[in-house]
């Protein structure tokens, strides 16, 4: 059975502390990065772009149109399912998705033919034809925000996208929980 | 084989009125009186702890959200409940929620009523048995509208040593952070190590249909069963996962119901243990049946269909009816091919890819296996943020003579907006008029309550049935409607179901009664 090691004298004994804190210190970072590299070898490859299928909103492809409302449809026959408008434009008509009804008139926007629109969105493809999937919408002075940057409905959102004292006022609203 | 929209049929128009939750509490409408239900059910039936989970829509003032509750009742077996507990996660932020009384009634066919009561008040729902030990519910209230599940608590399982196990998992909801709702779906999977403590853990979140890739658990994961007393009576806890923070109420040690806690994020789903095996590509073979749901950016999306796996890497005889939104798009159309991956960590995560010559795009997806039989699975195409699980498939063949019989139901979808169906559906062997039932379904708003809706219509199996079956039926109560469904059956007691109408969307499942 070995003795354990003396430092003598004090100068070499603080040395081989140095040395060993030195040593944890690297076999620590060797550790992290072994760690590391054990969690990255374990985390699989997953595709990170699928392709886009059809009615996607590609936020690189955000135009703004400009026209007047031929008509309007809180739900029209044809899809997506929602608020449409079909909106006479100098280069034709074309069919915008504002998504729900009920976020409009939440918001107290409403839409009648006549109106002069003025929208930010994506032209889409779907299944049965093209739509025109609107993110912001403008009539006078008036500006609403239908859809988030990705095209995400904010319809989905209500109250939980309200400051917290506007949320605390709907919130009293609410029934039962 | 090429199918075509043409299967698609008109739907009668659904009477549109203003949803304005604060204008009154509305009217239910109540259909005429049903026949004398039958079966062997009655308020005797449900009789014990349940632990139950929903999420839908619901009305803050003039605004309307996504809200989810979970939670556990306790039914005495003659239509009293005599205590329960519940975590909801509302506009109003979220809360834990005694339940200080409340009362049911079950019909001889599984169906009922249930009322909960906490110190906000009573909140109201429709249930049907599929047996004494689990069901689907709905809530039937003006200022909200939800559907799900319960299942019968086991509670020698309500301690941290009874959930040493692995888990895979299945969220979904809206996260709210920083400040516009994104939807969002996290799959995934961890070992509990008995103690409270979480290893292993790995998900694939996917918010807005963008993938996060493979994760790893952030640092802080734990679960803890309540030990205030709300574990040991109701099987109540708290965890984070994924980085979340949750509540969550054990069915079994098979199966925990968890609900978000943060009024950030609202999300809402079940682990289910996961059978301990090295998992591999080998891990899944066979005929799988699927049914996924979420949004997308046209609105909600919903999709139903079935493969099979070979063992080896590869998907063939894929179909499948997605409705996104209104749009109907169905496989094949063209030449579908796929492949598959099972991650090298044998963790059983793994990838899930194929495509339709003549479909743009591609159908992509993440899948955990529970076990070689089922799954989680997520879509993670561009715009698409659905979710779900796939089941092995019965080799078939599956008959109206093999269907035959009564079934739960739950079907959810969006029309004007969310709704929510609950009900009892009974199937002939015969090859016409074959499905009759009744339902009771909340259409969110005043007076879009609906109880007792009859409906009928016909159940077309195309053998040898573990295809895409027809499924119309029509309720001619208080208007005209048809719900036109593309059914997909697992095996003769569960048939999943997508709507594939234009101006709804909507998914469920039929359980078989005993």
């Amino acid at each position: 059975m070995t003795e354990p090691a003396q430092c003598s004298p004090i100068r070499e004994c603080e040395m081989q502390k140095t040395t060993l804190v030195r040593i944890s210190v690297v076999l620590f970072a060797l550790l992290l990065v072994l760690g590391t590299s054990v969690w990255a070898q374990k985390l699989a490859d997953r595709p990170r772009a699928a392709a886009m299928r059809s009615l996607a909103y590609d936020a690189t492809q955000e135009t703004v149109i400009e026209g007047t409302v031929v008509s309007y449809s809180a739900e029209a026959a044809t899809p997506p399912i929602g608020a449409h408008v079909i909106l006479q434009t100098a280069n034709g008509a074309i069919d915008l998705h504002l998504g729900g009804a009920s976020y409009l008139q939440a918001n107290h926007f409403s839409l009648a033919k006549g109106d002069s629109v003025s929208v930010v969105g994506v032209n889409s493809a779907t299944r049965q034809g093209s739509v025109f999937l609107v993110r912001v919408i403008q009539k006078g002075g008036q500006s609403l925000i239908l859809r988030t940057a990705k095209g995400a409905p904010l319809s989905l959102a209500g109250a939980r996208a309200l400051s917290p004292a506007q949320r605390s006022q709907v919130a009293s609203q609410a029934g039962p929980r | 084989m090429n199918r075509s929209t043409k299967r698609l049929f008109p739907l009668a128009a659904i009477l549109f009125a203003s949803l304005c939750a604060a204008c009154g509490s509305g009217t239910a409408i109540v259909g005429p009186p049903p026949p004398p239900p039958t079966g062997n059910f009655s308020s005797a039936s449900l009789k014990g702890q349940y632990a139950f989970s929903m999420s839908g829509r619901e009305a803050c003032g003039n605004i309307f959200d996504t809200f989810a509750r979970a939670g556990t009742f306790f039914a005495d077996g003659q239509g009293h409940i005599t205590g329960g507990l519940e975590d909801v996660n509302t506009c109003a932020g979220a809360a834990t929620l005694q339940f200080t009384s409340g009362s049911y009634s079950i019909t001889a066919n599984g169906r009922g009523t249930l009322n909960l009561t906490n110190s906000t008040g009573t909140t109201n729902y429709s249930v049907t048995l599929s047996s004494t030990t689990q069901g689907f519910i709905a809530q039937t209230d003006v200022n909200s509208t939800a559907s799900g599940s319960f299942q019968r608590q086991n509670l020698a399982a309500f301690s941290n040593p009874a959930l040493a196990a692995e888990y895979v998992f299945d969220f979904a909801g809206v996260d709210y952070s920083p400040i516009t709702p994104v939807p969002t779906s996290i799959v995934g999977r961890f070992s509990a190590d008995g103690g409270g403590g979480i290893s292993n853990g790995l998900f694939d979140a996917n918010y807005n249909g963008a993938p996060s890739n493979q994760q790893v658990f952030p640092p802080g994961a734990f679960y803890q069963v309540d030990t205030n007393g709300d574990g040991t009576t109701y099987g109540r806890g708290t965890a984070n996962i994924a980085g979340f923070n949750f509540a969550f109420y054990v069915v079994d040690a098979s199966r925990v119901k968890f609900i978000s806690t943060a009024v950030s994020a609202v999300y809402q789903g079940d682990a289910f243990a996961q059978q301990k095996i090295t998992y591999d590509v080998s891990s899944l073979k066979g005929d799988f049946a699927f049914l996924i749901g979420g949004s997308s950016v046209g609105g909600a999306i919903a999709t139903a269909g079935r493969f099979t796996a070979d063992g080896a890497g590869n998907i063939t005889n894929v179909v499948l009816d997605e409705n996104n939104s209104g749009s109907i798009t169905l496989l094949p159309t063209g030449t579908v091919t796929g492949s598959y991956t099972v991650d090298a960590n044998h963790l059983g995560g793994g990838t899930l890819t194929w495509t339709d010559s003549k479909v743009p795009g591609s159908f992509s997806f993440i899948f955990y296996l529970i076990s070689p039989t089922a799954a989680v699975f997520q879509e993670i195409d561009s715009g698409i943020t659905s979710d779900g699980t796939f089941q092995a498939q019965t080799a078939g063949p599956i008959t109206p003579a093999s269907l035959a019989g009564d079934f739960a139901l739950v079907w959810t979808g969006v029309s004007t907006d969310e709704e929510d169906f609950v009900g009892q559906l009974n199937l002939t062997s015969a090859s016409g008029n074959n499905a009759s039932g009744i339902m009771d379904f909340n259409e969110f708003g005043p007076g879009k309550q609906f109880f007792d809706i009859q409906f009928s219509g016909p159940l077309a199996i195309t053998a040898p049935g573990t295809g895409p079956n027809t499924f119309s039926v029509t309720a001619t109560f208080p208007s005209p409607t048809t719900f036109n469904f593309t059914a997909y059956a697992v095996d003769s007691n569960t048939v999943l179901l997508v709507g594939v109408d234009k101006t709804r969307v909507i998914a469920g499942s039929i359980a078989r009664q005993p």
